[in-house]
């Protein structure tokens, strides 16, 4: 029990000193804020005005335990480019990300186990090497060129699905499920190629193992021994695609681009070219977040699968 | 053990690898046409005898700017994996070897930047310090500098990890304990002795990386934050050629998207290969860093 | 009818260069509820014999001659779903590997009952019972309290007594045990031995008892089958082999025993090296090593039958 509160404690201080990392690199960039708003002709008078009424006169260390303070709480304060909620753009456009890497997490998963535990039970033939070159061109092409492909393909020859945009769940189940499906391929792709080579091998592994010779000496049918088998190969699996999940929302954000997605990349990305800092500090501290649980799940799920290790 | 250049991958690897590189190093010279000439009229031509690739919506040969785009997506892979290695190694070995305090502080370090997702920061990094010429002293560097330090900072982690775990274990070697005994230096153990043996994955690791370090170079260029256009990069020509995915300029996006593919692929089959060749035993550690 | 018998068995894989063979023509036979020590130093293929019996043999090694029969029926021949519900059954095996052996993400009570399951048409519930009561015969006291822990909770010593209790919990006629005591210390050896002699009269079990160690060998066993390079040498029951050995190979091995009466510091050994699988001509194996070798013995040796008793030899005496 101590170790899984340390553990959340460790994530919990990177998180911090990340966010200092950041905060001084928002903060020390030439650019001012006021500038960006007020124009390159403003005068020294109009500039200090506008840093009082947003709290940017204050010293730094301030401005950071006000900013952290807040997000501990939920509240991402405003943008001082347009005034407009950072919480609020945040809370819109998460979810949508959130679902895509979750479907193409989902889709990953489903492709990449049964392909990988079959390659290893039938190591050598046929479907082992299809498996390898899958695995190795999965892992080559890039998400945002198969994006474009699929785009060509799904969309534009066959018509089966739209060229982007995001339907929300209301408009409609299934068109909403469409929308998301090309983009949720071209960021899984990847990750099939990924997990389905580490089940195998972990696969290929247990069935090496002494115990495994053990189950058939005792004569226990085969479906148990792959049950068996499945369970040991397990923990490795996991972590990996525990920490897959992690990286899939960086490069959700390029797919987003690809099919026109609202999600956090449009945050994002116009925040950059509008130059409003704080809400790229916003946005990057979430995403950071979440690339940390995703590790710490994976930590926590290994120790927990493991029994060895969880006592 | 089978010899590497019988093994059929690693030779598709090499090839794909070579051929990347010779495109970047001799570009100039075997580039035919100028890709940065616009000539509105020929533009959008499809593959033909005069352009191997076709025109862009510029008029701009294909085949040309492929060539010349393999400069900053290779320039990229490699100067930030020699950025990870230089940091990683020096980090790893001598935390394996000095241990202590010195390794517990280093070692933590490294996982704390391990914390920081890739592509996330490299977005945020490019898209507040800005994009554009970035001036450091009398030099200007491209804009694609931003990135290969920032990623090759974060490739310190990986690096680091796969040297540590192997200087840990050469550092208990008899060999090395010979050599402490003969009163050679720390120094010349750890490069001398303990580095040589610790190579191996950290070679396998780096040919990885640089593939990575490919598909973030196009992928920052397709948003608009690597290369600066009119200077040709694979993801750049994605990103011109988006709107032709409707009208069917196939050539548009098909050869960019194949020049990172087949490199990447190289890069990943002599990196599979290397691995196979130079310690069978861990050919299955697999693990994800991007 | 013997319970099984072993009849002119070889085993090898092929190579390149033509067909290795581990095992070159062997032939024993273990009666029911006889406790038979099949004897040999590594390389000599006693283990590849045990594997052959359960037909566990990993590719690319096999069986390429010979009937390998278990109350008169061959299991060479056997299909997978008989020889599956002959394993951990009627046959049970026990392996050098009491460390690894049994499966680490599982507890002993689900792998215990799992296999009681598999042989027959009881609930969770009642192979419980059953393993409880297996688990008391090997000696492992509280059985109860300790069906919910896990493998790494258990000394090297209890993980063999709980895949020994694994083997014997369907009652089987035949128990091989293959080196169950080389990975164990050497106090833990003895109680091991002493169990399965124990569980072999309460059971009426036959035992094939495998391994290196005469001594071991001798607690439990009442014939033995002496092994090298895949040929047979010598099978005598156990006093008989001891006080008269008759092959050269096996008067070879005792010496190497060592022995209180010995002076003190003296080792014997056996001048030369074990032989290699491969590169062995149709003679003696031993004949490198043999103080007795004549020109004949590159020529295989018969097997001269004397009683209860079989040397290979052509100069085995009377």
């Amino acid at each position: 029990m101590w170790a899984i509160g340390g553990r959340i404690a460790g994530s919990l201080a990177t998180l911090l000193a990340v966010s200092i990392v950041l905060f001084v690199l928002v903060h020390t960039i030439p650019v001012s804020p006021a500038r960006v708003v007020l124009g390159i002709d403003a005068s020294e008078a109009d500039i200090a005005e506008f840093d009082r009424d947003h709290g940017l006169d204050k010293p730094l260390w301030q401005q950071y335990a006000a900013w952290i303070g807040g997000v501990a709480k939920g509240d991402f304060g405003k943008s001082v480019i347009d005034e407009t909620s950072i919480s609020r753009q945040i809370a819109d456009t998460f979810p949508v990300t959130f679902e895509l890497v979750l479907l193409a997490f989902l889709f990953a998963l489903a492709v990449a186990i049964p392909l990988g535990a079959i390659s290893a039970l039938y190591g050598g033939q046929t479907i082992d090497h299809l498996a390898r070159i899958v695995s190795v061109v999965g892992v080559s092409i890039p998400g945002f060129w198969l994006g474009l492909i699929l785009i060509a393909w799904g969309a534009v020859s066959l018509g089966w699905f739209p060229a982007g945009g995001y339907v929300p769940w209301r408009a409609g189940a299934l068109a909403h499920l469409q929308s998301l499906a090309l983009p949720a391929i071209a960021l899984g792709l990847y990750y099939v190629a990924i997990i389905s080579r580490m089940t195998r091998s972990s696969v290929a592994d247990v069935l090496l193992a002494d115990h495994v010779r053990v189950s058939r000496a005792m004569g226990l049918s085969r479906r148990r021994i792959l049950t068996y088998v499945l369970k040991n190969a397990l923990p490795p699996v996991v972590t990996v695609s525990a920490m897959s999940f992690g990286y899939m929302f960086g490069w959700a954000l390029i797919i987003e681009q690809v099919f026109n997605i609202a999600g956090m990349s449009r945050a994002l990305l116009s925040a950059i070219f509008r130059r409003d800092y704080l809400m790229i500090e916003n946005v990057v501290l979430v995403i950071t977040a979440v690339f940390l649980a995703a590790n710490l799940i994976a930590d926590l799920l290994y120790a927990w699968l493991d029994p060895r290790l969880s006592r | 053990m089978k010899a590497l250049w019988r093994r059929p991958e690693a030779c598709i690897g090499l090839i794909l690898v070579l051929g990347a590189v010779l495109m970047a190093l001799l570009a100039p010279w075997i580039a035919p046409y100028d890709p940065l000439a616009i000539d509105l009229a020929r533009k959008l031509m499809p593959p033909s005898a005069a352009h191997w690739m076709g025109t862009d919506q510029n008029g701009r040969d294909i085949l040309s700017r492929i060539i010349w785009g393999a400069r900053p997506s290779l320039t990229v892979g490699v100067l930030a994996v020699t950025i990870g290695v230089l940091g990683g190694v020096a980090i790893g070995l001598s935390a394996g070897y000095v241990r202590g305090l010195w390794e517990q502080a280093a070692m933590r370090t490294v996982d704390g930047l391990a914390s920081i997702p890739m592509l996330i920061w490299a977005i945020a990094v490019v898209g507040i310090v800005g994009v554009g010429p970035l001036p450091i002293g009398p030099w200007t560097l491209p804009n694609e500098s931003k990135i290969i330090l920032l990623v090759g900072i974060l490739y310190i982690p990986p690096l680091a990890r796969v040297t540590y775990g192997g200087a840990l274990v050469e550092s208990n070697a008899d060999y090395v304990r010979a050599r402490r005994m003969q009163g050679a230096s720390r120094l010349a153990i750890m490069f001398g002795d303990v580095l040589p043996n610790c190579l191996s994955p950290v070679i396998v690791q780096a040919t990885l990386l640089i593939a990575v370090g490919i598909v973030v170079e196009a992928s920052l260029s397709f948003v608009g934050l690597g290369v600066e256009p009119p200077n040709p990069s694979w993801g750049g020509m994605l990103s011109d050629a988006r709107k032709y995915i409707f009208s069917g300029e196939w050539w548009t996006y098909v050869f960019p998207g194949l020049a990172i593919s087949l490199s990447v692929i190289g890069f990943n089959l002599l990196g599979d290969a290397l691995r196979e060749f130079l310690d069978p035993r861990r050919a299955a550690g697999i693990s994800v860093v991007a | 009818m013997a319970l099984l018998e072993i009849d002119d068995l070889h085993i090898g894989y092929p190579t390149d260069n033509g067909v290795v063979e581990l095992v070159r023509g062997l032939s024993f036979s273990v009666e029911a509820g006889e406790a038979v020590g099949l004897v040999g130093e590594s390389g000599s293929g006693k283990s590849q014999t045990a594997l052959a019996i359960l037909q566990l043999l990993r590719p690319p090694v096999r069986i390429l001659k010979g009937a390998i029969r278990f109350d008169g029926r061959d299991l060479a021949t056997a299909d997978e779903r008989t020889l599956r519900q002959l394993r951990g059954s009627a046959i049970s095996m026990v392996f050098q590997d009491a460390l690894s052996g049994l499966n680490p993400a599982f507890n002993i009570g689900r792998q215990l009952t799992d296999v009681i399951m598999a042989h027959r048409r009881s609930s969770r519930a009642d192979a419980l019972k059953i393993a409880v009561e297996a688990l008391g015969m090997v000696g492992i006291r509280e059985p109860e309290s300790r069906l919910r822990q896990y493998p790494h909770q258990f000394s090297g010593g209890m993980r063999q007594r709980v895949l020994i209790a694994m083997a014997i919990a369907c009652r089987p006629k035949l128990l091989i045990a293959d080196e169950p005591t080389t990975a164990l210390d050497v106090t833990v050896q003895a109680q091991i031995v002493e169990l399965l002699a124990g569980l072999r009269e309460r059971l009426s079990l036959a035992l094939l008892f495998i391994t290196h160690n005469l001594d071991l060998m001798s607690q439990v066993c009442g014939r033995a089958v002496v092994l090298y390079g895949g040929m047979l040498m010598e099978e005598a029951p156990v006093a008989a082999l001891f006080a008269s050995p008759r092959q050269p190979y096996t008067r070879a091995l005792l010496r190497c025993v060592p022995r209180l009466s010995d002076a003190p510091g003296a080792i014997n050994s056996i001048e030369g090296a074990p032989p290699v699988a491969g590169r062995l001509g149709p003679g003696c194996p031993f004949v490198p090593r043999c103080a007795l070798q004549v020109a004949q013995c590159v020529e295989r040796p018969p097997e001269r039958v004397d009683a209860s008793r079989r040397v290979a030899c052509w100069r085995a005496e009377g």
